[in-house]
């Protein structure tokens, strides 16, 4: 009896090996690599050796000005982005989870610009925001007399990063509004019944039916949006190179300054802060 | 005896695999080419068509690279040992290249005797000379940048041409309307290559340079910082925001500013209107070619021409084949008739460096060149005259490749153009960039 589920147990481990060995490829590999680099100057020349330089880069990367400059970008796109795209979602999907002619066309619609390819969607918003052909110049300035003059909201470090976070909430948050939109569907019309029942207000419906149901789609929604935002660097940078956060920071770090050992360990200081921010919102926020 | 057959045949079928395996056993080398624009891909694709059918030992593999993009891929490139055999690309590239030690210097050197450097233009070797004497590079094509500007308007407002610093800023003064979306002129103020290249202009004019002689920087000399401060208030008249090489190609097109800096290749877009090419139009002035007019030489302490060298290099391989093979390639391309439908691709913004090509009859007829007619030649002669930020008093700075693969320049620029800094602060900043990025 003994013998059979020691052999059993080997057969498990034979049957779990190839989900090891590519996980530890694909996941682990890069991890290490990535901190082994950071230890090192890394040589342009393949067939130079890199030297060990132990923890200088990221004594050099925190005593950066311009790694902290970055890092509030980051930590401002972030937070502006998380909360837009649930709060649009949020809204789009309540006043979307009632019935009314075309609901299904509009919803569709709604899923439109999570579902354009990101290159083109940033060659629309460019232009709509063209300093002198653009049709929202043309609308604030000539229209409407709204300011005093055409702006270049794209190109321009000052009104750069409110462009890109607009952009990004517009391209995101349907992604939410489908999200709580099938968690809306779930919730139990007799739970609104039973409140009606005993007088309760829309408001006190949504405050203590809709959202305590809803707490863990946006939970889920919110830890999702934070870290794909955080590390977000294709729809910031096709859209403007003037906006600074951490992941482009690393890309010039790495592939405009050549410094390949500093761009590692930058991305090493993210991935802790990240792991950190992730732990406390498991343990308090979400209270899994 | 049928073993004998058996044998026989065996024995031919073997001599057989042995010969035609030869034939079949192609090098295959890569090309890369920052000519990204379809139809010019087209051009490159008939000519190694060409190549292949001619011989039958190489073949090319082409990859199409943006220029802006070529430090990040060839970072990439580099960092991941996979790097092609030949690159097509500017000047500082190539210099970056030779410096970093990953030049078949060789290589380069056989091709520029066996094409003969007498049928070379000097002013286009300077620019890809290494150091240590011999080349870094082959010269392929080279561009002229300067002021175009609107003749006609410029006459309607009984203005000079734009040659000197106070004509300029003058005429972009007197046409700067930004309630009309028109202003006076649009000049590099982005984080790109575009923006150093059109300073470059001013600060060699005023001769404000990156490097002293001995390879110091002094980017905050006094003649610099003069330069900034111009240029500053010059920006004052451009459109809003940083600006790139997209708003003044555009803008000019639409008439929407009578002065920018380009380089030749703004020849073919000018010139559409009157080749009737049908293609892409948009918003577009007629007859513009008439109207328009070059200043390349930009007069102030003294006169400075800027423009730029593209040239074919090849990187050291572990295959010495496969080197040979774009060693015949280069020299492919840079010859007769090939070499006349490689610069018509860009007509005017490529200009030949051989001087046996630049007047052969063949080459300049072409529909776009006889458009432009005398101003064609006339703008092609500043490729001799060419100054740039590496290279004084006869002296090569391949360092200037780590400078201007950060784009410290333009970002200097942006600091006063978009924070408002003074052209000391910005000149301080960019000095204290340029030394961080050489150690």
């Amino acid at each position: 009896m003994e013998i059979k589920t020691d052999q059993e147990a080997k057969l498990g481990y034979w049957l779990i090996l190839p989900t090891v060995l590519a996980i530890g490829g694909l996941i682990l590999y890069p991890v290490i690599y990535n901190l082994w680099l950071s230890l090192h100057k890394v040589n342009m020349n393949p067939t130079q050796p890199n030297t060990f330089i132990g923890i200088k880069h990221f004594i050099e990367i925190l005593t950066d000005v311009d790694f902290w400059t970055a890092f509030r970008t980051s930590i401002l796109f972030t937070s502006t982005t998380v909360v837009g795209t649930t709060l649009l979602g949020l809204g789009v999907a309540i006043l979307l989870n009632r019935k009314f002619p075309g609901r299904s066309l509009i919803r569709g619609i709604i899923l439109l610009p999570y579902v354009t390819p990101v290159i083109s969607a940033a060659f629309g918003w460019k232009y709509l925001f063209n300093p002198v052909f653009g049709m929202f110049n043309y609308i604030m300035v000539d229209v409407l007399s709204l300011m005093p003059q055409h702006i270049n909201w794209i190109e321009s470090p000052r009104y750069a990063i409110f462009a890109v976070i607009i952009f990004n909430i517009w391209r995101n948050f349907p992604f939410a509004f489908l999200m709580i939109l099938a968690e809306l569907q779930s919730i139990s019309g007799t739970l609104y019944e039973a409140a009606e029942v005993d007088g309760a207000t829309g408001w006190q419906k949504f405050k203590h039916i809709t959202l305590p149901e809803l707490k863990f789609v946006i939970g889920a929604l919110v830890i999702l949006r934070t870290i794909w935002n955080f590390y977000k660097f294709s729809e910031i940078y096709l859209l403007s190179s003037s906006v600074e956060v951490l992941p482009v920071y690393i890309y010039e770090k790495a592939f405009a300054t050549y410094s390949f050992g500093e761009a590692a360990a930058i991305s090493a200081i993210l991935f802790v802060f990240v792991f950190g921010f992730i732990l406390f919102y498991v343990r308090k926020v979400l209270e899994w | 005896m049928q073993k004998k057959t058996i044998v026989k045949i065996s024995l031919m079928v073997v001599l057989l695999l042995v010969f035609t395996g030869n034939t079949f056993a192609q090098t295959t080398f890569e090309y890369w080419t920052t000519q990204t624009e379809e139809n010019r891909v087209e051009v490159i694709n008939q000519l190694i068509d060409r190549f292949e059918a001619q011989q039958d030992e190489y073949k090319v593999e082409l990859v199409t690279v943006q220029e802006n993009d070529i430090p990040t891929k060839l970072a990439a490139g580099m960092a991941a040992g996979r790097l092609p055999q030949m690159i097509e690309v500017g000047a500082e590239n190539i210099l970056k290249l030779g410096a970093e030690g990953m030049l078949d210097t060789e290589a380069v050197n056989d091709v520029v005797s066996d094409i003969g450097e007498d049928d070379i233009y000097d002013g286009a070797l300077k620019m890809l000379a290494s150091p240590e004497g011999g080349y870094f590079g082959v010269p392929l094509h080279g561009w002229v940048q300067g002021i175009w500007y609107r003749e006609d308007l410029f006459e309607e407002k009984g203005l000079e041409a734009p040659t000197t610093w106070d004509n300029i800023i003058k005429a972009a003064k007197a046409f700067h309307n930004p309630e009309e979306q028109k202003y006076g002129i649009v000049i590099g103020t982005d984080k790109d290559s575009y923006a150093r290249q059109t300073f470059t202009q001013y600060a060699l004019s005023n001769n404000a340079r990156i490097f002293d002689k001995d390879g110091n920087i002094i980017f905050n000399s006094p003649e610099m910082v003069e330069t900034l401060d111009y240029y500053k208030r010059l920006a004052e008249f451009t459109p809003p925001g940083p600006n790139g090489w997209r708003d003044a190609r555009d803008l000019y097109l639409a008439g929407r500013v009578p002065m920018m800096m380009y380089s030749t290749y703004i020849m073919d877009d000018i010139g559409l209107g009157a080749t009737g090419y049908e293609g892409e139009q948009g918003e577009m002035l007629k007859n513009l070619v008439d109207k328009t007019n070059f200043a390349n030489t930009m007069k102030h302490k003294s006169d400075a021409v800027f423009g730029q060298i593209a040239g074919f290099t090849f990187i050291k391989s572990e295959d010495q084949k496969k080197v040979e093979g774009a060693k015949a390639f280069a020299e492919f391309v840079l010859s007769g008739e090939n070499y006349i439908d490689f610069l018509h691709m860009a007509p005017g913004g490529m200009n030949a460096v051989r001087p046996s090509i630049a007047n052969d009859p063949k080459y300049l007829d072409h529909e776009l060149l006889k458009v432009w007619g005398d101003k064609s030649a006339r703008i092609a002669s500043g490729l001799n005259s060419i100054g740039k930020f590496g290279y004084v008093g006869g002296k090569v700075f391949p360092e200037i490749g780590n400078i201007t693969s950060q784009f410290i320049v333009g970002q200097t620029i942006m600091k006063m153009t978009e924070s408002g800094w003074t052209a000391e602060e910005a000149a301080e900043w960019g000095q204290k960039e340029m030394e961080d990025a050489l150690e």
